[in-house]
């Protein structure tokens, strides 16, 4: 049975109909501003010193295109500074979509500069921003919501991709480390410090260990990856073993910096997955 | 816990157009988004926009450069570079910055991989600076 090409067409559009027509909660999308400016705020001062050396004379530049400036002092300075008033203004919710897009635009000019400069973290600050631009994230706990009246609900939308975001970035961030290498644990070996009182014991230095760890690490990335979806006692243990995840790699592996703004933009994801409501007692 | 709501007369009015916007930046987002990823499932690792951090140990090669008067020296990334990334293909921008940076007298530059499965490769200087000039 075959329905008229109009009619099959709007019942294959239902759906997607629905899911951009849906409104929720302007608390948590606000929470995740906060947090993700945060963030964002943290890359700008990591990325300085990269940007800075690269419009240095005779340094090695690697454009992903040949037609894109060459970095210089002037660009660099403009753009972070675009970065970080765009970023306080949006964290604070002042003209939240106004900062949003300045912040998203120097962010994403500063990533095409140079192929050097790329990092995962700074990949996600790049995908995350366009959406917290789109999502109405100054409706409430913002500047804006106090001079203008805050709103309930905003579009759900641009709040229901960042969730899904997070999805992906563990899950194939899990399916990734399905290789030998790392199932061995020869990546931690080379990525994990040995040194200070915070960070991974001499004694455990084995490849048993070390091969507990990848796995271990694997199924608690693949957990979170669905976690949040699951209802009740389900989403808490994700939230606990995400924090206690995060906390963890920041205490122990190299790239101290990157990975605790890696850490704060999942942070600022798992804000979505709850109401940010009082309870009644 | 999250809540979700079905479209709402208090939520914000928007019109069809919008909607069909944001259907089809969904729908592209998604595409690229899960796309990305799955492809580079199945290339070598770790590669970049993929979310393969951390996932695997990279085979940078090492370089030697031969001089004009016959001596060599072998550097590798992290001798010439002020921070190296395992997800950055340096193969053929180095040996060109190389070439650049000791001008007149290197001669040339071998890529020389740490896989076997890779063929070594040569930059010769002075072609590549012929080359660019007669590009400029």
């Amino acid at each position: 049975m075959t329905g008229s090409p109009r009619r099959t067409d709007m019942l294959a559009r239902r759906p997607l109909d629905r899911f951009v027509a849906r409104t929720s909660g302007s608390r948590p999308i606000a929470a995740a501003r906060i947090l993700f400016g945060a963030a964002v705020l943290m890359k700008a001062w990591d990325i300085q010193e990269n940007l800075l050396y690269l419009t240095g004379d005779r340094v090695l530049l690697i454009p992903y295109a040949g037609w894109l400036p060459s970095p210089t002092e002037p660009l660099a300075y403009a753009l972070l500074a675009a970065w970080v008033v765009g970023g306080v203004g949006f964290t604070l919710g002042v003209a939240t979509r106004w900062s949003a897009a300045a912040m998203t635009a120097a962010i994403a000019v500063v990533f095409v500069l140079d192929q050097q400069l790329y990092s995962n973290h700074y990949y996600l600050v790049l995908v995350l921003a366009p959406l917290f631009t789109l999502a109405d994230t100054g409706a409430t706990w913002s500047v804006d919501a106090l001079r203008r009246g805050a709103r309930e609900t905003v579009a759900a939308w641009p709040v229901d991709l960042l969730r899904i975001q997070l999805s992906i970035v563990y899950g194939f961030a899990a399916l990734a480390k399905l290789n030998a290498d790392y199932l061995r644990g020869e990546v931690l070996d080379v990525y994990l410090v040995f040194l200070g009182p915070w960070e991974f014991p001499d004694a455990l230095q084995t490849s048993t260990v070390l091969t507990g760890l990848a796995v271990g690490s694997l199924l608690v990335e693949a957990y979170l990856a669905v976690g949040f979806w699951l209802r009740g006692n389900w989403r808490w243990l994700a939230l606990a073993l995400g924090v206690a995840f995060h906390l963890t790699i920041v205490a122990t592996m190299r790239a101290r910096w990157g990975l605790t703004v890696f850490s704060l933009e999942m942070f600022a994801l798992y804000a979505l997955f709850f109401s940010w409501r009082r309870t009644a007692r | 816990m999250s809540e979700d709501r079905g479209p709402s007369r208090s939520g914000p009015a928007v019109s069809s157009r919008a909607r069909e916007l944001a259907a089809a930046f969904v729908v592209v987002w998604l595409v690229i988004q899960i796309g990305l990823p799955t492809v580079a499932l199945f290339t070598d690792r770790p590669e970049r926009f993929s979310w393969q951090m951390f996932s695997a140990l990279s085979d940078h090669p090492s370089y030697v450069l031969v001089y004009d008067d016959g001596s060599r020296e072998e550097v590798s990334h992290g001798d010439v570079l002020p921070w190296v990334r395992a997800d950055v293909d340096y193969r053929t921008h180095l040996p060109r910055h190389l070439c650049q940076e000791r001008a007149p007298r290197l001669q040339r530059v071998q890529v020389v991989p740490r896989g076997e499965d890779e063929a070594e490769r040569t930059h010769h200087c002075r072609v590549e600076a012929h080359l660019s000039g007669e590009r400029g």
